[in-house]
């Protein structure tokens, strides 16, 4: 998950722009916030040149073949408005009600799930960085209904922080500030609280693309060699945890649908390392399938060379594989 | 203890990969993890280990990458959380 490093995160700015979509909805309609996302997108053609050019060629790479060079700068405009939207919804998911949630962040597939905790064990929502930021409306989607969801970042403290003046604006509306990251377990190499959270039967939503990890697995991904983190699934098995793929699919500002999957199962008979091995290129195989339909979603997209660098993962120095 | 944790480490990582020479010829400054012989789910179980070994507890707060990437830094951390609980 694309997140602010902690140094930048405990310095929250005065003001931003979200603070206005923030105080104006649902006065601002959501098409309002759209359209002013797709100006945003055009003005970071020019402020994050470097990014835009990085996400184009990476997106060119993946059509090659397949689609005109029109099509990768259309992609690439997609990718940075759907980029903006997700933010706006962050911001806002504090203020959405039931019906709103419902709308642009449906569930679906929850049978899985239920079906999972009835084991008496807790279970990881396996999610990816398609649309990931929308996971953190996952977690109010199963909050409202119950679920005992609770959200992970490789993080201390969370992304996006409020602006100040967000901030006084909550305290006048009576809600807690950063509402959205209540709760949140901070696990990166150290996986305690993540055993913790599972022994008390919660559903915690993670990332199975995620950079930043000890342990990887060879998995074919949008037909390159890439390495997927092993931490989640290794740590679920560990534990006895199902995994439910949990993929955010859809289109940000119309509908981004919270799709539970079928759980991901070890083979049977299989030892530790080999059921992981297994367990994540199964992951690998949905996620495939998932960005290929929606590819302008993909947040991994805005690092130059994305699927290089995936398949290079194991390279990284210690004092950087961890930095976020 | 150095040498008691050192050989706790290495034995703990030779039972968990018997056919690896990586854990058979380790060294104290190696890297642990860059080798990939010590990923998250193994530092869970060798901080359980060396919790009840030697009767200390490891915060959430130490588990971190610098504390565990090599046996050197493993007996450190071990040596400090000793030397806590006896100036106590």
């Amino acid at each position: 998950m694309p997140v602010a490093s902690s140094a930048e995160a405990s310095r929250p700015p005065l003001i931003s722009l979200a603070d206005l979509v923030y105080l104006l909805y649902p006065v601002l309609p959501i098409r309002a916030v759209r359209a002013l996302a797709r100006l945003q997108a055009s003005w970071f053609r020019v402020t994050e040149r470097q990014r835009w050019r990085a996400v184009r060629a990476n997106l060119a790479a993946f059509m090659e073949g397949t689609a005109g060079q029109g099509s990768a700068d259309l992609l690439t405009r997609r990718f940075f408005t759907y980029r903006q939207i997700r933010r706006a919804f962050i911001v806002l998911g504090p203020k959405l009600d039931g019906a709103s949630l419902d709308r642009f962040f449906p569930l679906e597939g929850l049978e899985h799930l239920d079906r999972a905790l009835a084991a008496e064990r807790g279970v990881v929502l396996l999610g990816s960085h398609l649309n990931s930021m929308c996971g953190f409306l996952a977690r109010y989607q199963l909050q409202r209904r119950g679920y005992d969801a609770r959200l992970s970042l490789p993080v201390d403290e969370p992304p996006f922080l409020e602006s100040r003046v967000r901030r006084l604006l909550d305290r006048l509306a009576g809600r807690p500030p950063n509402a959205i990251f209540d709760g949140l377990l901070r696990i990166q190499f150290n996986v305690r609280p993540l055993m913790r959270a599972l022994a008390e039967r919660a559903a915690v939503l993670m990332v199975g693309d995620g950079w930043h990890s000890s342990g990887f697995v060879e998995a074919e991904l949008l037909g390159r060699r890439v390495l997927l983190t092993s931490g989640p699934i290794g740590a679920a098995y560990a534990a006895g945890a199902p995994v439910i793929p949990l993929f955010c699919d859809g289109i940000p500002g119309e509908c981004v649908r919270l799709c539970l999957e079928e759980p991901i199962l070890p083979p049977p008979g299989a030892g530790p390392a080999e059921a992981v091995r297994v367990m994540v290129r199964d992951f690998a195989g949905r996620l495939d399938r998932r960005l290929r339909a929606n590819p302008a979603c993909w947040e991994h997209w805005q690092e130059p060379h994305a699927l290089d660098e995936m398949a290079r993962l194991s390279d990284r120095p210690v004092s950087t594989r961890y930095r976020v | 203890v150095v040498a008691s944790v050192e050989a706790t480490v290495t034995g703990f990582l030779q039972a968990h990969y018997p056919d690896n020479p990586d854990a058979r010829a380790l060294v104290q400054g190696a890297s642990l993890l860059r080798s990939g012989l010590l990923d998250s789910m193994a530092a869970y179980e060798l901080v359980g280990i060396l919790e009840r070994r030697y009767g200390i507890e490891i915060l959430d707060a130490e588990i971190v990458p610098e504390n565990f990437d090599s046996i050197r830094q493993i007996e450190g951390l071990v040596a400090r959380k000793l030397g806590d609980a006896s100036r106590r």
